[in-house]
């Protein structure tokens, strides 16, 4: 009886957490891209271009400007979970492919808005780039739930 | 001070290049926020405590950069890239780098 309970015990912190997932982490992901798509329709207005030129006619009265941003997502138990599943068997790791597209997409909308906010209506030479803040787990200790973080950066115009 | 992640400034023409300015600044990780980001990972969502931490990192550098070209004399500062790098285990640095010119308005425009 006693080991019935011990083993009780030792599942219901893991079935706990990927209870979390299932309910908190599905809506916040769900939350997230609703509001990403909300959020990009509204900044249909402000072109974002990768190239190193200026697209369109520049206004030069407005100076151009640096926009920046990051922005940090984590993945939640049961994404990792699931993904160390996968990785017994390889292919694609779905839910860490929309963890990192969460991440993007908010550091993009989030130099657009600040670009909009300023009164530019342009954002070119976009460039997205990593940090590593989690490296830091050393080799043989427990891997931490992976957590994308991106910034994004560009410069901000006035087109005319 | 103009700064831009494009080589040239519409409407500048960049008269004079003041040479390669840089700037960087490495932030360690925080244990109240690690613990704050400890619990969000159980969850998942956005880990506010880091976002922070790295935009505050992005701007100290940025600064920096900046005050090498106003001491370079220079007005802007063109091509600017942005790097990291983790240092060691639960700090990473963060690095902007550009070039510092000599920017004046164009006649006529």
């Amino acid at each position: 009886m006693g080991d019935f309970f011990f083993l009780f015990l030792n599942l219901s912190v893991p079935i706990v957490l990927i209870l979390l997932g299932l309910t908190v982490g599905k809506l916040t992901e769900r939350r997230h891209f609703a509001r990403l798509r909300r959020d990009e329709a509204a900044l249909a207005g402000v072109l974002a271009s990768t190239v190193r030129s200026y697209p369109g006619d520049v206004d030069a009265r407005a100076e151009p400007t640096l926009v920046a941003a990051n922005v940090v997502i984590s993945a939640d138990y049961l994404m990792s979970l699931l993904a160390t599943l996968r990785k017994i068997i390889g292919g694609r790791v779905r839910t860490y492919e929309r963890v990192m597209e969460r991440a993007r997409r908010e550091a993009s909308v989030r130099i657009l808005k600040e670009a909009q906010a300023m009164g530019y209506n342009a954002v070119c030479n976009i460039r997205m780039e990593k940090t590593d803040l989690m490296s830091s787990r050393k080799k043989g200790k427990k891997q931490a739930t992976a957590m994308a973080s991106v910034y994004v950066y560009g410069t901000a115009y006035n087109r005319v | 001070m103009i700064v831009v992640s494009t080589e040239i400034i519409p409407g500048f023409d960049t008269v004079e290049v003041k040479g390669m300015v840089q700037g960087n600044t490495v932030r360690s990780k925080h244990m109240g926020r690690d613990i704050a980001a400890g619990l969000k990972n159980l969850v998942g969502g956005e880990l506010k405590g880091y976002t922070e931490l790295l935009t505050d990192a992005r701007r100290q550098a940025l600064e920096r950069m900046m005050l090498q070209a106003e001491q370079l004399g220079a007005n802007a500062i063109v091509n600017v890239r942005y790097s990291t790098s983790a240092v060691t285990p639960g700090a990473a640095e963060l690095y902007a780098y550009g070039t510092a010119v000599v920017a004046n308005p164009m006649m006529g425009a």
